[in-house]
């Protein structure tokens, strides 16, 4: 079955045509038909690298997420400099320290830039120490400023770093979605796979089951149960218990699907050639049937994903999901949800932009997925 | 045909008589009670009036077994008794039944703006399938997707008032509020109905182009289609003969599971634009723990959308006779 | 009679009788109309013969026009009372207190009784007249019956005894209090002692010891409802029922709920205040409020002119620029309301705590005092007001007889060391590794602050006051939850640190409610001795009894109320408050920053700086305000 040539060749199928593809295992096929999805690996790179920016936030963030800073409030991005304010061409990138003003009579703040003063920028350089992972403590952190303080996305309301919150709000954000998708997509494939294999009064129950939690929409019922959330739990607690409601609901749409790829599967060949010799019924659906589906589970899964870190942020804003001090993307959208955000700190929008950038990715793997899983059917 | 329309009707009961249990443990769920919101309320005011606290508790029957509450509030819903409002001291079904037309209006011209734009993208993404074009399509749709739709709201309504000019906040200009229908009128509400309708769409409008663009893509790849072509029929006069037509049965029961979507989208875009609907009702309701007043909003959005379901069911097994042995 | 309320009587001439003149314009021209076909009497027959007179700020004004605002906050009844209410007496806007409702009140020399002399002709809004009885009804029948009434509010309350109510004349009512109460008058003006009337040719019919019993039944089931205090609580209410015969200068014509966006009232056409010329009050026709689920569109709604005068939930510092710029757009203009509140974010460390070692460390005066030292109060003030308000101690302002300069500066240097060398005298001195300060018992010492939600500069400010108190070594945490149970912690007594706002900024504040600077009463400014405040409202029944300088505070209090006159009551607060300054009950890092209303620029007779935001608009007669063309 395996042939190692084929494996490392991304372009193999165009190349090599039908006859080498024959070759292939399912495996195989399914990653070699996801490539060919130019999207899908697009988005698929984009993904490893939020994932990695949300593991490694600490190092690649300049600053500490959670550090105020009292002269330095709503200040706009600054983006590294060559050239100085006399014209001059620099070699090493530079910034310059900002001054803020606040006149109560017209109620504006304005921002001018220190020109004699340049603050180069440095790689691995030392600023707010922190603890890596909960094991190390460090205090070099990938790039800033040797002195100063240069905030390269600008800072919100208290003058804290816009670009380290979106680094720190991926950590919660990604693993909301993917926590929550995992518990959906146990409880899916078991209640699916019950109902599907067993057919009869238990698909009939499971199928009721499935019609309520449908029918009562998704939102009105989040917020149902977040508000029911006591407010004195510890914002951990409250993570773990907004990811249960979200999956709590999200369970249904897998549960559909492979519900209905095992009614289908119940009557291929292979199963009943399984059941002819004896199989137990375990052993039927575990080795034989779940495999079958794996592909489209999967699909399901990389689709349901953004739809979760869509509720996370949805939540946050009715202000009943994940709440300050804890830093997820829909935390920081909340915290911009207001007409001067848009007006004077549009910098503050920058939490949503990443969310869309996400929320894309992983719908083009979803899709590529699909595509690959099952070329012939085109269908959700 | 009578069969399987009665066997749904059932089923449809027996889901609303679980959606009803699920509801009224949700909203029992949190700790306290309305009473405590209102005192809370009257400590922040300076005075706490226990007299009115007591008299309230003793009213609603708070102290009774949730069993108990649960029963009365279940058949007074039977006989279109919703209950009492504890925050606007008014009966519940004084307060819903507006809203919940404006929700269900909202929610049918989003769904109406979303086919007009995904029936004719998905078609043209199936006949140019890999182009750039389907491509765009695509991505524009997802771009939609994935915008959350409180930050779009905020953004076009600030865009609305500072590029445009118009008015925001609620459906119209006090001035028209009261005034009968007039040209006036009509544009004042255009200018502030576009922004929900628009945010409401662009959450749904992908799934659907993608619908519509599978359906379309199954039908262009049978036989017929091809000896159609070859007999040299443009596309123009070709589609809208058969693929289409067939491609949009499968598409009604398109219904059912949208009809959820628009209704969460429809509750917070409301939030954020100030629009008398079900959605701020309902957030402020649970806030509050006004529980009726919460329970039966839930419960009528469950309705809606159960009905929804139901009526796509019918349709789709009335279109395609297959389903209904199914 | 209250000295102050003299002087006021003197300079606006309250209660004299004018001679009405002969203008034909002294009503409104709608109202005119119905006079002159017959469906409402003529003007002299609807105004009390000594009408209230209101001295207009610009001048004498025009009638018509709606007064257009905004509330983000839904069936926020203390909200709709502010914009005009009418008590028994009012507060002026220098702050001191008129009769309103009542032409005079004479009041005995030990404060204990006080005898309201009411406006002969003055009518309810419609047409029947304001009478002794009203009072009585309200006295009698509400108040007093524990059916509707089971715990009498505390205004009209001494030592937990609801004053007696008495009449022998239709135009005079006589309120006896068992203990003298000199505050009474001042208590009375508040939005929240309202109630006060009742129309009983209305209400009486709708309660059960005024009422035949099969009348009353087919009421309730007309109204599908089950009980008679059911009834009475929909009928009794004038913000949900437009039948209910009000003494306000609009009355209510779109409640709540008959379209859920907006409340309406309308002009009352007997309403009892004219201005200097004799026109009858108000000039603006009508008073719409929209009612809005979301402050962004509340405030986008502002910056187009949507409002005429807003003061609640617009403007925040955030958007000043926004609100300037927009000025011309949305023809407006932007006036400053300064806030009594003396401290923006105010912590109350818990004397009552059922934990034995913090009770004892939180009595401790040296330690409060180390505490507030450990605060940078000039960074949070910078990161949260942007640097435009100063730090200081909850403490009355500079511009009122109690101002104390040692309260207002009491231990509010920041210095760290210091604040550490204090912990350490105090015993504090065994650290862990992270250098947190331990109990005797070797636990670390840790403190949540209960911060409730909404409000976000407190809820910033206190992080930072968290992250400080951390450094001196006492590890702080902060709690935000909901405001509900933030109240239920603060009655259940189950807290370390309780974060609020103070009041007691202005004179009327320093009276209406000292629990700042002693423990006065159970509500929230009191809530850092509940234990103490308990036994004081008890008369000593229950809580626990004071000692040393809270004992002497209690006792010098006490004579406040016993005291009729202005200026010994003020040199004896004055001495409250420097025990406070000495004990620090209560730290405070900054006042509220002054607030901004947005206010039509067609808008007049409003003044172009208000002194309290908590009491606006209602002591600036709105009724007086007009439109000009």
């Amino acid at each position: 079955m395996t042939n190692a040539t084929h494996l490392s060749g991304v372009d193999a199928p165009e190349r090599s045509g039908q006859k080498s593809v024959e070759d292939l295992s399912q495996g195989q096929l399914f990653r070699l038909r996801f490539r060919k999805h130019k999207l899908a690996m697009l988005g698929l790179y984009f993904i490893i690298g939020a994932f990695l920016m949300a593991g490694f936030a600490e190092f690649l963030a300049p600053h500490d997420p959670g550090k105020v800073n009292a002269t330095y409030q709503y200040a706009p991005p600054q983006m590294p400099r060559l050239m100085d304010a006399d014209g001059n061409f620099h070699l090493r990138p530079f910034v310059y320290p900002m001054e803020r003003s606040f006149d109560i009579a017209t109620g504006t703040r304005t921002w001018t830039f220190d020109t004699d003063t340049h603050l180069p920028l440095t790689l691995f350089g030392k600023s707010d120490s922190y603890d890596f992972w909960g094991l190390i403590t460090w205090d070099r952190h990938l790039f800033g400023t040797a002195e100063g303080v240069w905030y390269p996305l600008g800072t919100d309301r208290l003058g804290r770093d816009t670009l380290s919150r979106i680094m720190h709000g991926a950590r919660v954000s990604l693993t909301v979605g993917m926590l929550g998708v995992a518990i959906s997509l146990v409880l899916g494939v078991l209640i699916g796979g019950v109902a599907g294999y067993f057919g009869g009064w238990v698909d009939n129950g499971v199928q009721r089951l499935t019609e309520v939690a449908i029918a009562i929409p998704s939102l009105p019922l989040w917020m149902a149960l977040s508000a029911a959330l006591p407010t004195w739990w510890s914002p951990i607690t409250v993570y773990f218990a907004i990811t249960l409601i979200l999956s709590a609901i999200g369970w249904t749409g897998m549960a559909r699907e492979v519900r209905g790829r095992f009614l289908a599967l119940r009557e291929e060949e292979f199963v009943m050639a399984a059941r002819l010799s004896n199989c137990s019924q375990w052993r039927i659906i575990t080795r034989h049937m779940v495999p079958s589906v794996y592909s489209h589970i999967i699909a399901s899964a990389s689709l349901a994903i953004p739809a979760m870190i869509l509720a996370e942020t949805a939540l946050s804003f009715l202000g009943i999901g994940l709440r300050a001090p804890v830093i997820s993307w829909g935390v920081l959208m909340q915290e911009a949800q207001n007409i001067h955000s848009v007006a004077l700190y549009p910098w503050l929008l920058l939490p949503g932009v990443f969310v869309i950038l996400t929320v894309l990715a992983f719908n083009f793997v979803g899709d590529g997925l699909r595509d690959a899983a099952d070329p012939h059917n085109h269908h959700v | 045909m009578l069969t399987f329309t009665l066997t749904r009707l059932m089923n449809m009961a027996i889901v609303l008589f679980i959606v009803a249990v699920f509801t009224f443990i949700i909203i029992q769920l949190p700790p306290g009670d309305y009473l405590t919101t209102m005192m809370a309320r009257m400590a922040e005011g300076g005075n706490i009036d226990h007299a009115r606290l007591d008299a309230l508790r003793l009213r609603f029957g708070l102290d009774d077994p949730w069993h108990v509450q649960f029963l009365s509030w279940f058949t007074n819903m039977l006989r279109g008794d919703f209950g009492w409002s504890f925050e606007w001291g008014q009966p519940v079904s004084q307060l819903v039944w507006d809203r919940l037309g404006m929700t269900l209006a909202l929610s049918v011209s989003s769904l109406a703006l979303i086919w007009l734009i995904a029936i004719p993208v998905g078609v043209y993404s199936a006949v140019r399938q890999y182009s750039a074009g389907d491509y765009a399509a695509q991505v524009l749709g997802y771009i939609g997707l994935a915008t959350p739709n409180f930050m779009l709201a905020l953004v076009l309504m600030w865009f609305s008032f500072d590029v445009l000019g118009f008015s925001v906040g609620g459906l119209f200009s006090p001035e028209y509020r009261d005034a009968p229908w007039s040209w006036g009128k009509v544009l004042d509400f255009l200018t502030r109905i576009w922004i929900p309708i628009v945010v409401i769409s662009t959450a749904g409008t992908a799934g659907l182009i993608r619908v519509m663009r599978a359906n379309m893509l199954d039908e262009l790849r049978k036989p017929y289609v091809e000896t159609a072509r070859a007999k040299g029929l443009s596309w123009a006069q070709l589609l809208p003969r058969y693929p289409l037509r067939l491609a949009l049965n499968p598409f009604v029961s398109t219904i059912g599971w949208i009809l959820p979507t628009l209704i969460s989208g429809e509750a917070i875009v409301s939030v954020v634009l100030n629009l008398p609907t079900a959605g701020p009702l309902l957030l402020r309701a649970l806030m509050s723990q006004d529980m009726y007043l919460a329970g039966s909003i839930i419960m009528l959005l469950s309705v809606l959308v159960v009905i929804g379901t139901v009526i796509s069911d019918v349709l789709l097994a009335w279109l395609d006779p297959r389903i209904r042995y199914d | 009679m209250n000295m102050r309320t003299a002087a006021f009587c003197g300079a606006l001439a309250v209660g004299l009788a004018i001679t009405l003149p002969a203008h034909a314009n002294n009503e409104a021209p709608g109202l005119a109309a119905m006079v002159a076909d017959g469906s409402l009497p003529q003007l002299e027959e609807r105004l009390p013969s000594n009408p209230f007179v209101v001295d207009p700020l610009d001048g004498v004004g025009e009638y018509g026009g709606t007064w257009r605002f905004g509330d983000a906050r839904g069936a926020d009844e203390a909200y709709l009372n502010f914009v005009a209410y009418e008590g028994i007496t009012r507060l002026t806007q220098d702050g001191s207190v008129v009769p309103n409702l009542v032409q005079s009140i004479d009041a005995s020399a030990d404060a204990t009784a006080y005898t309201l002399n009411l406006r002969e002709g003055m009518r309810w809004s419609d047409g029947a007249p304001l009478t002794a009885d009203d009072f009585m009804f309200w006295y009698e029948s509400v108040l007093t019956d524990t059916r509707i009434t089971p715990t009498p509010p505390d205004w009209i309350s001494v030592d937990g005894q609801v004053g007696v109510f008495t009449s022998d004349d239709p135009y005079s009512v006589t309120i006896t209090f068992s203990q003298p109460n000199a505050l009474f008058q001042l208590q009375a003006a508040r939005w929240n002692a309202v109630d006060v009337p009742m129309p009983a040719h209305y209400l009486s019919r709708y309660h059960i010891d005024h009422v035949d019993r099969a009348d009353l039944d087919a009421r309730i089931a007309e109204a599908d409802l089950s009980t008679w205090t059911e009834l009475w609580e929909l009928r009794q209410n004038a913000l949900l029922n437009p039948d209910r015969p009000v003494l306000r200068p609009w009355v209510l014509v779109e409640p709540f709920g008959d379209g859920l966006d907006r409340v309406a009232y309308e002009r009352n056409p007997y309403y009892w205040k004219v201005d200097t010329d004799g026109n009858q009050l108000p000039y603006i026709d009508r008073v719409e409020i929209q009612l809005v689920q979301d402050a962004q569109v509340l405030n986008l709604m502002a910056l187009d002119g949507a409002f005429d005068w807003q003061l609640k939930d617009v403007a925040p510092l955030d958007q000043l620029s926004m609100f300037r710029e927009n000025e011309e757009r949305g023809s407006y203009r932007m006036i400053e309301v300064s806030s009594p509140v003396s401290a923006f974010a105010a912590y109350y460390f818990n004397l009552s705590h059922g934990d034995a070692f913090l009770n004892e460390l939180f009595h401790q005066a040296d330690f409060r005092k180390a505490m507030s030292h450990a605060i940078d109060r000039q960074t949070i003030v910078e990161l949260v007001h942007f640097g435009i308000t100063s730090p200081r101690q909850p403490s009355p302002f500079e511009n009122t007889p109690f101002y104390d300069e040692n309260l207002t500066n009491a231990a509010i240097t920041f210095d760290p060391q210091l604040a550490s060398t204090m912990l350490d005298e105090l015993g504090l001195t065994e650290r862990n590794a992270n250098g947190i300060r331990l109990r005797p018992d070797g636990e670390p010492i840790r403190l949540v602050i209960q911060a409730p939600a909404g409000r976000q500069n407190r809820i910033d400010a206190s992080e930072q006051v968290a992250r400080y108190w951390s450094e001196v070594g006492i590890q702080t945490t902060v709690s935000v939850q909901s405001r509900e149970l933030h109240q239920e912690r603060r009655l259940a007594r189950d807290f370390d640190v309780w974060l609020w706002s103070a009041l007691g900024g202005t004179t009327n504040h320093v009276l209406f409610d000292p629990g700042t600077y002693l423990p006065y009463s159970m509500d929230t400014n009191s809530t850092w001795a509940m234990d103490y405040a308990e036994w004081r409202v008890s008369g000593g029944q229950s809580g626990r009894e004071p000692e040393g300088d809270m004992r002497r505070a209690m006792e010098l209090f006490d004579e406040v109320l016993v005291s009729g006159d202005p200026d010994r009551q003020a040199a004896l607060m004055r001495e409250i408050i420097a025990i406070a300054a000495d004990n620090v009950w209560v730290l405070g890092i900054a006042p509220r920053p002054p607030e901004f209303a947005v206010a039509n620029t067609a808008l007049r007779n409003i003044p172009d700086a208000f002194g309290d935001s908590l009491e606006a608009p209602g002591v600036f007669h709105p009724e007086s305000w007009y439109f000009s063309q």
